[in-house]
Formats: C-alpha cells, sequence, structure tokens
C-alpha cells in the first residue's frame, strides 16, 4: 500500500509497473482497484491532491480552488459560454458531484446497439453494474433526508402526476450536511478516493499523487509507457519528471482531458478522438416561497423527475450554499440584496438534459460546443417544466436564468417563456457529465476504440472514462462509467 | 493565498464594481467593497491563473463610452445606481461574450461576499459543520 506525493519526489523518477493507470476518477480509481484485485502491479498517476473528510470544512471560497479543475471556471465555447465543472483531485469528480448513481437508460443503450454496433451490451454490463452498487452501497435517499426543497417538490409532483421518485446515491452514512459538491466532510458519499482508491492500494497498488500525465509513450504501436510531469498542490510543475514503464496503459482522464493526452500521444487517429462530446446542459432554477423553508437542510441532490426522460429532459432536486444560490438571483445592487435575504424562503431544482448536440475537444484543450436549436428548444422545456412545477409547488417568483425572462410571477410569464424566442445564449447554462471524446463502437469507422476499451490506434492503450460514452446515457453517468471500468479491467486482467 | 497584483486605478475600478454587486443594506452585513471581500476576490482569481483581471477592469471602465446606457464618465466615476444599471445591462446584454464575462464576475464577487459568516448567520443559513457535526 503505497501513496507517494509528486511534490516531494526530488530527482527524476521512474517506475515499473504492469499497468499505468491515468485518473483516480469514477473510471481510474474502479480500473486501478479490480486490476491490482486480480493480482496486476499497478501504478497510478493523479494531477490533484489527496483530501479526505477531514480537510473538506464545507466551506465553497476555500474548497473550489482545492478540489475544482480551473477553480471550476472550465467552459465550453460556441454559441454559449457553458462551464463544465469538474474535480481535480483523488477521486476526481466523485468527490464533487452529488453521489447520484443511475443505471444508462434503455433507450441509450438501444441507441448505442442500433447506430454503433454495441450489440447487448446492457446485458453484458449488467453484472458490473451490480458489482459497482455492492461496493458503493447505492440506495434511494431515505425520506428523511429529503431536504424541505425536495418534499415540496414531490408534493408538487404528486398533484401534476409526474412521476418521480428518490435518487439512488452512494452515500450510506449520509446525514444531509448538503455539501456534497465541495467534498463530503463525513465521507460519507463513497466518492473513489473513499471507495475504490483504497481497495486498490489495499490490494498493492501505488498510487502518485501531483502527477500530470504528459504522454503515453508507445514503440512499434504498443505501448511502452506514460510520461508524467510533476506539480505540487496547487498545479504549479516542480520540474522534476516520471516515468512509469508499463505495457498496459489506462486512460482515465476524464472526457475533456484523455482525448488530449491522445492527441499530444499522437493517437487521435480516426478521426473520432476529441469530437463527438456530449454534455448534460443544465440550468438550475430558482424560486420563492412564502414561508420559511430552509431548503439547505438534507440532501441537496435527493428527487428525481423521470417524467420526461423519453424527450431527454430530466429534472433533480438542486440546492446550493449562499454563495453559489446567489449568482443564479437576476440582477445586482441592493434589489439583488434584498431578494437574496430571503434565502431561507427560497429553494430550487435542476432541469438537465441530454444533448443531441456535438461539441469537440482540441489538442489545447479548448472545448468547443455549438449547441443545436432542438437542444436549445429542448433546454427551455426542461426549464418551464421545472417552473411548473415550482408554481405547483407554491412559489410566488420563480427565477429560470433565461435572458428576458429573469422574474416569473405566473402562468402568463410562464407562457411567455413558453413561447418567446431563446438562444442558447440566454440561459445562464452550466453543463456537466461530458462525454463521448474516445467513444467506443465495433468498429473503427464508428469511434476510438472497442467495446473493450482497448484504442483502435495503438495496442495496449485502454479507455476507462466518460469519454467511452458513445452519446449520452440519459442520467448522470457515473454509475454507468464505473461499470464500464470494471468490464475494462476485467478484459484486460484475463487477456 | 497570493492575490492578483493590480495598479491603484484597477483597484479602484474592482471596489467600485464589487459595491455595485453587492453594497451596504437590505439587513445584511457589510458590502462585496469590504477589505475581506476583495481580497477574497483577488486571491481566487490568483488561484484560478485568471491574470487578466487588471485588463477586464479597465475595459468595464471604459464600458459606460461603448455600451448603453451610455455615460460620459468612467465607471469607477459614476453614481452607484448607475454602476448598478450598467452591470445589469451587461448581463441581459444579447452580446454572450459581454455576459458571459460580467457573469463571471458577478459569481465570483458573490462567491466571496456571502462566504462571510456574518453574511451567512444574517441569512439564517447555519454552518453545515454545526448544523450536522463531522
Amino acid at each position: 500500500m503505497s501513496v507517494v506525493r509528486g511534490a516531494a519526489i526530488a530527482a527524476d523518477h521512474e517506475l515499473a509497473a504492469d499497468v499505468a493507470v491515468i485518473g483516480t476518477g469514477a473510471g481510474g480509481a474502479v480500473a486501478a482497484a479490480e486490476l491490482a484485485a486480480a493480482g496486476a502491479r499497478v501504478v497510478v498517476l493523479e494531477e490533484g491532491a489527496y483530501r479526505r473528510g477531514a480537510d473538506f470544512d464545507a466551506r465553497p471560497l476555500a474548497m473550489v480552488p482545492l478540489l475544482y479543475r480551473d477553480n471550476g471556471l472550465q467552459a465550453a465555447v460556441g454559441n454559449a459560454v457553458i462551464p463544465i465543472p469538474t474535480g481535480r483531485c483523488v477521486g476526481g469528480t466523485t468527490t464533487i458531484n452529488s453521489g447520484t448513481c443511475y443505471r444508462a437508460l434503455d433507450t441509450a443503450f438501444a441507441k448505442w446497439e442500433r447506430e454503433f454496433g454495441l450489440v447487448d451490451l446492457a446485458q453484458e454490463l449488467a453484472p458490473a453494474y451490480a458489482r459497482v452498487e455492492a461496493a458503493i452501497s447505492v440506495a434511494p435517499v431515505p425520506e428523511p433526508l429529503l431536504g424541505n426543497g425536495e418534499r415540496l417538490a414531490a408534493e408538487a409532483c404528486r398533484r401534476l402526476g409526474w412521476r418521480a421518485a428518490a435518487i439512488p446515491r452512494n452515500a450510506a452514512g449520509c446525514r444531509g450536511t448538503g455539501v456534497c459538491a465541495f467534498g463530503c466532510p463525513r465521507d460519507a458519499k463513497q466518492a473513489t478516493h473513499v471507495s475504490y482508491v483504497p481497495r486498490a492500494l489495499e490490494a498493492g497498488a501505488t498510487l502518485v499523487t501531483g502527477a500530470r500525465a504528459l504522454r503515453i509513450e508507445t514503440e512499434g504501436g504498443a505501448a511502452t509507457g506514460v510520461a508524467a510531469a510533476l506539480v505540487d498542490d496547487a498545479g504549479r510543475r516542480t520540474g522534476k519528471r516520471l516515468r512509469v514503464r508499463a505495457g498496459r496503459v489506462v486512460v482515465a482522464a476524464g472526457a475533456l482531458a484523455t482525448p488530449v493526452l491522445l492527441a499530444r500521444s499522437g493517437l487521435a487517429r480516426g478521426g473520432h478522438v476529441g469530437r463527438h462530446l456530449h454534455i448534460h446542459p443544465a440550468v438550475r432554477v430558482l424560486a420563492l416561497l412564502e414561508e420559511r423553508i430552509a431548503a439547505w437542510e438534507g440532501v441537496p441532490q435527493a428527487w428525481h423527475v423521470a417524467e420526461f426522460e423519453r424527450e431527454g429532459i430530466f429534472l433533480q432536486g438542486q440546492f446550493t450554499p449562499p454563495t453559489l444560490h446567489a449568482p443564479n438571483l437576476p440582477g445586482f445592487g441592493l434589489a439583488h440584496k434584498e431578494r437574496m435575504a430571503a434565502y431561507a424562503r427560497m429553494t430550487s431544482f435542476g432541469a438537465l438534459i441530454s444533448d443531441a448536440s456535438e461539441g469537440r475537444v482540441l489538442a489545447n484543450g479548448a472545448v468547443l460546443y455549438w449547441m443545436r436549436r432542438a437542444d436549445v428548444a429542448k433546454l427551455r422545456r426542461a426549464v418551464a417544466l421545472v417552473a411548473r412545477m415550482l408554481f405547483a409547488a407554491g412559489a410566488l417568483e420563480v427565477y429560470p436564468g433565461v435572458r428576458r425572462h429573469a422574474v416569473l410571477r405566473g402562468a402568463a410569464d410562464l407562457a411567455a417563456l413558453e413561447a418567446g424566442r431563446v438562444r442558447a445564449a440566454d440561459f445562464d447554462m452550466m453543463a456537466f457529465h461530458p462525454m463521448g471524446t474516445a467513444r467506443m463502437a465495433a468498429d473503427a469507422a464508428r469511434g476510438a476504440v472497442g467495446r473493450d476499451g482497448a484504442l483502435f490506434a495503438c495496442r495496449g492503450v485502454h479507455v476507462a472514462d466518460a469519454s467511452l460514452l458513445p452519446s449520452s446515457c440519459g442520467v448522470n453517468p457515473q454509475l454507468t462509467i464505473m461499470a464500464l471500468a470494471t468490464r475494462v479491467a476485467q478484459r484486460i486482467a484475463s487477456a | 493565498m497570493s492575490e492578483i497584483r493590480l495598479s491603484p486605478g484597477e483597484a479602484a475600478i474592482l471596489r467600485a464594481a464589487l459595491e455595485a454587486a453587492v453594497p451596504a443594506g437590505a439587513g445584511l452585513p457589510g458590502s462585496a467593497a469590504d477589505d475581506e471581500v476583495e481580497r477574497a476576490v483577488r486571491a481566487f482569481c490568483a488561484s484560478a491563473g485568471f491574470s487578466a483581471l487588471g485588463a477586464a477592469l479597465r475595459l468595464l471602465d471604459v464600458s459606460p463610452f461603448l455600451v448603453p446606457p451610455l455615460r460620459l464618465r468612467r465607471f469607477s466615476k459614476l453614481p452607484l445606481a448607475d454602476r448598478v444599471a450598467l452591470l445589469e445591462a451587461h448581463e441581459s446584454s444579447a452580446f454572450f461574450a459581454r455576459r458571459a464575462a460580467v457573469h463571471a464576475f458577478k459569481q465570483v464577487a458573490m462567491l466571496a461576499y456571502y462566504a462571510r459568516p456574518d453574511v451567512e448567520a444574517a441569512l439564517g443559513y447555519p454552518s453545515p459543520l454545526v448544523r450536522v457535526p463531522r
């Protein structure tokens, strides 16, 4: 069991392994644990630092620079600027997500079979899903942990006749601290830094933190290892290098970084690496209620509206501390501050969509994304549905995060939002769950890697993160990434 | 934590923008122009590697000459109500780059101001680790 802090390595260094794993998020940590348990010598490289619950003080101002890549400001640019927050720490984005664990929708598997030749993938993944669900204790949020805002949403869904339910999460010991996005202070959420990474270490893997993979080394069309720069906790290079010699390399740096690494390594041949970026564009809709509800109590993302899943729309509970709530209220100045003073009477809910648009990650890391009209219309409908639900829950005012529709006060305003012209740039939008930038397919004509995660362009290089997903999986992808990584690792171990 | 270095003029623009974002009043303590908030904003920008803060502030300062609501004074010299109106005009602009830039500023300013424990207390928001101990 070995954790090495890269910044403490005083000279250029070399390690040998059977498998080098890049990244410790939902993909890398699972692959590392499975491979180490199967007896492989595994070295895991992670750019960020290894922090645990005791390091998390629940204060966004301190935690965002500590845990988020580029302070959470990384964004896709095209016909809108869309921030896509991801993690930069051991555990990756699992450390800062809400712990939501869904299997991919049947409609996604059907599309992957139809368009990418991934026949019977759902059945093949079922045992891996079950294995992961058991490993991280996936269970629906218990009723007592629903926040007051979520209870109102649940009641509104019942009134509207919408299909909805408590969200399955990986947080068996959760007591509703309500700051999942800033690292769980109680380590209740089974993010990979408290689940799979310790398992990998116990099975003999070596973890090097502060190691930024620069390129995958190859010879004669096969992987020979990974070259990395060592960095301090703030991400500054120390000037020292690390080389891991390994005949197998598992790339799991996330869908925004994996294609960059593959491109820098000369492994982007075939025309699919870095392309086909999918995201879940999202808008946080806020509402003012008549009475104090203290929506910060309980699990902030605990309720899921599945009624519109067939349309590619999913609505999820979402409430944030004042620091992140305030920017989503319209305006500036005293009027904004007065509105914010009623924070205890506010709730919020998230509108997310599965996109049909495709973006691109360039070799220099820039993310381009042009949101198609159909997705703009779908997002507008998702926002309007949330607004309708919040009015049904008793909202006096709804703040939908859409330009020219800053405040909705009832049915007429909602109808204007539903009927008005809206462009992508009109939304106060974020996006989550980047996917698809090294997508899997039955053949090289349709994807970058095969269904076992093996890169078509080079022997011994495997992808095991959200880059694999050929399109949106229709829900939060964490569990699907973990199941795919399980399967990729099992294939490598049995090879 | 290190901070972004600003010239005295740039620091004045930042303070004017922070005050317009969250002025004093509404029953909540202080404003975003308070020293600790300004320091937190500069530190956050430094840790994000946003070295162009000074240039962005200078652009904001001349924006009243360039975009509606047009004014014949620099942003930092405008009365508070006009500064608020100008930030709101940027926020609701049809030009998304302008809108995105002011939204990024809003996020950092509000992140820094509403992180103050006295502000949280005034909002009735209990510290998560007090409400649910580790």
